[in-house]
């Protein structure tokens, strides 16, 4: 089917998406933000004050927004997908909507509420501290971006995997909390002593962390981490094709009812 | 003109492969409204599904020159969650490309519907004959060269049904119609040839009342169903 009929399906399902999330009050928005905006708070409160572990080089509101954010889109967009199907079911009645809209619509989503959350955390911050600094947007930029990315293409492989196993809806929300403690939300690479520093950059959630965070900052450093954009870029492409792929497979068989 | 090639569809129950259509063929011609005549359970719902994209076959393929429709008559489609309006702005969305033809669209199904307040109100809280109202009115806010009609169980009071009737004849007018036998709103006398389907096969008859005739025989009289398979 044609393109545009992919943007205006993808566009109906964001307005679903967003109609459900927000639902009709100002309510639900501020529970979105609540959540991650505790976090922040909570982290560079008590690291501040009672254990520096994060780096000296960087702000530690900076530090643990980039971090909790980024980490964010990751998990909100996996768990979602999980659900990405069984949510919108009765939706597929109509032809044109094809699962993997589903999951493009909820990682979209995902994606555009973290950014305005960190813009609403993080604008007036910069405003008002000292020595406000985003040395390298077009990084910035290019970090949370294949962040996405890379979590859209898990998002589709969960999609799948929770149409066809069931199994799997309880499975990959248990494994967001031990996640969440080797993707560098909140602890630093650079802190991390060797061999067990090597093993954990193998994961991307932690690549887009660290990259983010050097943008805004670049004495904060990525020397002998191996954090490279190279390597991001590489791992989001190859998830997302690889997802794909996998999905054109077994699209016929999602669709068939069961 | 749609066509079925050879369509394989089964459903596993209980570890038991049932098929409803072994390779099945089959062309709906261009300028032709049709009854599908069967007992439940026969694969008349299944074969609307099949033609409508919302379910798939094992295997086979469904080809089609023209805009299709989405089943009418069956509350399907709907996000509980969501108003009316909602709803109806949503496949309005998908249908249309700019926001007058999306406002004109939720208007009509609006104004169908004529369920006041409650169109505002999550979709999920509807009696059924509110959601047959809105659902109804959806169906006939589009123009689709074809229309799948599946069974309309409820359809609301008589003043609506009369309504329905009178929309459903002015789409005839320019487009065919597959549709599911029901009596409720007399509507099969006026389609231009019968499918009867037994066993998984489909039986033509030009003459839609003889079609009627043979399907009301094998229901009720024991042993005609054998001695009609036996004559094909």
């Amino acid at each position: 089917m044609s393109f545009a009929i992919r943007v205006r399906v993808v566009n109906a399902l964001t307005f679903r998406e967003l109609r459900t999330r927000i639902s009709h009050n100002y309510v639900g928005f501020m529970g979105l933000i609540a959540g991650p905006l505790l976090s922040i708070l909570s982290f560079s409160v008590i690291f501040t004050f009672l254990h520096p572990l994060h780096d000296d080089s960087i702000d530690p509101i900076i530090f643990f927004t980039t971090g909790i954010v980024v980490f964010t889109v990751f998990s909100e967009t996996s768990v979602r997908c999980v659900h990405a199907y069984q949510a919108n079911e009765a939706l597929f009645f109509y032809r044109q909507v094809r699962p993997i809209d589903t999951v493009v619509s909820r990682a979209l989503v995902e994606l555009g509420l973290l950014c305005l959350l960190t813009i609403i955390i993080l604008g007036p911050y910069l405003i008002i501290s000292p020595e406000p600094r985003i040395d390298d947007l077009p990084q910035l930029f290019a970090a949370v971006l294949l962040t996405s990315v890379f979590s859209f293409g898990c998002g589709v492989f969960f999609m799948i995997a929770g149409r066809l196993f069931p199994v799997v809806v309880v499975f990959i929300p248990m494994v967001m909390r031990p996640l969440w403690y080797i993707s560098g939300a909140i602890f630093s690479l650079s802190h991390i002593p060797e061999p067990y520093r090597h093993w954990l950059a193998y994961n991307p959630i932690i690549q887009g962390v660290e990259l983010s965070r050097n943008a805004f900052n670049s004495n904060y450093t990525l020397e002998g981490t191996g954090v490279s954009m190279f390597y991001l870029f590489n791992t989001a492409l190859i998830t997302v094709v690889l997802s794909l792929w996998v999905y054109t497979l077994v699209e016929k068989k999602l669709r068939k009812s069961q | 003109m749609i066509q079925l090639h050879s369509i394989t569809k089964s459903y596993v129950h209980k570890g038991v492969k049932n098929y409803i259509f072994r390779d099945l063929s089959l062309a709906l011609p261009k300028g032709q409204s049709v009854a599908l005549l069967g007992r439940n359970g026969a694969g008349k719902s299944t074969l609307i599904n099949l033609i409508g994209g919302i379910d798939e076959p094992d295997h086979g393929s469904i080809t089609s020159d023209c805009t299709v429709s989405w089943p009418v008559g069956l509350v399907g489609g709907f996000q509980g969650s969501l108003s009316a309006r909602e709803n109806a702005r949503f496949v309005a969305m998908i249908y249309c490309d700019d926001e007058d033809e999306i406002v004109e669209k939720i208007n009509f199904v609006q104004d169908f519907a004529d369920i006041g307040m409650y169109f505002e109100r999550p979709f999920k809280t509807y009696s059924s004959g509110m959601k047959a109202r809105v659902t109804f009115g959806l169906s006939m806010a589009f123009d689709f060269q074809v229309y799948l009609i599946d069974e309309i169980t409820s359809v609301g009071d008589e003043a609506f049904r009369m309504k329905c009737r009178e929309h459903l004849m002015r789409k005839r007018m320019q487009s065919d119609f597959i549709m599911v036998d029901h009596n409720l709103l007399g509507l099969e006398a006026d389609c231009d040839y019968a499918l009867v389907l037994v066993d998984g096969r489909f039986y033509r008859y030009d003459d839609v009342l003889e079609g009627v005739e043979i399907h009301k025989r094998i229901l009720v009289e024991p042993g005609f169903k054998e001695h009609f398979l036996a004559q094909q």
